[in-house]
């Protein structure tokens, strides 16, 4: 089976997908994380909250591409509100009390899209132009799911160019390596944080939108995403868009092979991963911070 | 002491945990002047640098700049008051480059004058050169340069320096203390805390010798020359 050319292809595109779902979804998680050590378990539920977002949106707008830009936006503005009500005051409180909140935050949100949008699950169409299938080197595919390999390496590109080539990027990963040394150059270190927050929260409902015409849209469809995401920014080392990158390609498509060829073992072949290359680089593979 | 300074500490306490590290710290910096703070490990002279620079929250006393408290304020509304900060592990970004660490601060950041980027490589030949280097490829030294350099792109009225010489080869130092020097040569207000003592009594106007979070002596470099106690007692000299 695998020495099948078509198996390969198709395994490997579908693995490629699930990396850049990931990767949207991490890369938010892990510069946060980078940034104040916060770690924020309800960032799933901002995933969830893009594809409920979207399923509305694309009732009210015709257009998919209108869903593609207000969802997140609205998934950021969800993210501000609930850093300035309730995180922000988390930032100090030790890492067992910031589990128990963004985790119960995890049953709020399941709670208000079942109150919301009901407990059974939704889909949404594939947008018209993406619908059908391509050719990769010979092998048919959904021309959708190429679209969210296309959109996760933009991304990805995109927060490269924004990182190493801003003023703004630099105060950034900065902020990662000595966030103390930052604020006392004069720079409003907090506002910076919060807007990168922000645009995580983004980017994570940017996943949700994405991955709503692909999976089926119900409340607790974060969970394993979530625990996915977890894995990539220990594995890719927190605050390193990198290592985010890196981990979330590893991931999906050493999830994907795994559940196909050993589907018994399932997620144990990604816990096994995560265990084996922590043993060798306990920092995770890029790791960025030098001293707080 | 007159009125007027520029810095005035009045009473600081703080803590680490319950260790009482400064217990009532009073010290004030004239405007151009150079004042050194000088003390064993331990004695509470970074710990001052870090309530100055809102790191460490004072748990009582004052701190006074320019006449107006700063002791609530948050780092960054601390530094864009005029206080730049150099610390004592030089808090170089591993991943910036000389130049982007210089930029840090652009838009508060003058382009013409003496704090201006192409005016501060004019002054560290050394950072013109590394540019493109990541704060992780320089040395000791460069670090060091380089975190003075960052320092006064924040045009500062009052530079702060943890033990600028520390850790560096003597032809290093030289060259730090040529720059220190003609810092102050241009009137720049500083406070310093150094262990080279030499360096230190050769550069300030005012001594101020802490131990065990305490000041116990203050006076002109002159004056603790002439107390040998002084240095034995606080200093180890």
């Amino acid at each position: 089976m695998l020495l099948d050319p078509e198996f390969l292809i198709v395994q490997t595109l579908n693995g490629l997908q699930l990396s850049a779902l990931l990767f949207l979804l991490s890369i938010g998680l892990s510069v946060v994380f980078g940034l104040i050590n916060f770690i924020n378990l309800a960032h799933g539920t901002l995933f969830m909250l893009g594809a409920y977002f979207a399923l509305s949106a694309a009732r009210a707008f015709d257009s998919f591409w209108l869903v593609l830009l207000v969802a997140p936006v609205g998934v950021a503005v969800v993210g501000g509100l609930l850093y300035l009500v309730l995180l922000r005051h988390m930032q100090r409180a030790d890492p067992m009390k910031q589990v128990l909140v963004t985790f119960g935050l995890i049953f709020v949100g399941l709670e208000s899209v079942m109150i919301v949008w009901g407990p059974l699950p939704h889909t949404i169409d594939v947008p018209a132009l993406l619908a059908g299938s391509s050719s990769v080197l010979g092998q048919v595919y959904p021309t959708y799911r190429l679209f969210i390999i296309a959109l996760g390496l933009a991304v990805f590109l995109l927060l490269y160019l924004g990182l190493e080539r801003t003023r703004l990027g630099a105060i950034v990963r900065a902020g990662v390596d000595n966030r103390t040394m930052v604020a006392a150059l004069g720079i409003d270190i907090g506002l910076v944080f919060f807007l990168v927050f922000c645009l995580g929260c983004g980017l994570a409902g940017l996943a949700g939108v994405v991955a709503a015409p692909v999976f089926s849209i119900f409340p607790g469809m974060d969970m394993s995403v979530l625990i996915l995401a977890l894995i990539v920014v220990v594995l890719g080392g927190p605050g390193s868009l990198k290592g985010a990158g890196l981990g979330s390609l590893i991931i999906g498509i050493a999830d994907t092979y795994g559940q196909v060829l050993v589907p018994e073992l399932a997620r144990v072949t990604i816990y096994a991963l995560m265990a084996l290359i922590l043993i060798f680089k306990p920092a995770g593979l890029v790791p960025v911070r030098s001293g707080h | 002491m007159p009125d007027g300074a520029l810095l005035r500490l009045e009473a600081l306490d703080a803590y680490y945990g319950r260790s009482h590290v400064l217990q009532g710290v009073s010290l004030s910096v004239e405007s151009a002047s150079v004042v050194a703070l000088l003390g064993r490990n331990g004695a509470g002279k970074s710990t001052t640098l870090k309530a100055i620079m809102g790191i460490v929250a004072p748990a009582g006393g004052s701190i006074r700049f320019d006449g107006e408290a700063i002791h609530h304020l948050a780092s960054h509304r601390i530094a864009r008051r005029g206080i730049a900060y150099v610390p004592e592990d030089r808090g170089i970004f591993a991943s910036l480059t000389v130049e982007e660490h210089l930029s840090l601060t652009l838009p508060r950041a003058v382009t013409r004058g003496p704090s201006s980027k192409e005016a501060i490589y004019e002054q560290f030949p050394v950072l013109a050169e590394r540019r493109r280097h990541r704060g992780n490829e320089l040395s000791g030294g460069e670090q060091q340069m380089l975190a003075i350099a960052r320092a006064l792109t924040q045009s500062p009225r009052l530079l702060i320096l943890d033990e600028p010489t520390e850790g560096l080869a003597p032809i290093v130092i030289e060259s730090i203390a040529g720059i220190v020097h003609s810092l102050k040569g241009a009137g720049l207000t500083m406070l310093l805390v150094e262990q080279n003592y030499p360096f230190a009594v050769g550069l300030s106007e005012r001594v101020y010798v802490l131990g065990k979070g305490r000041v116990r002596w203050e006076g002109s470099p002159a004056a603790l020359e002439a107390s040998p106690e002084v240095a034995a007692t606080w200093l180890g000299v």
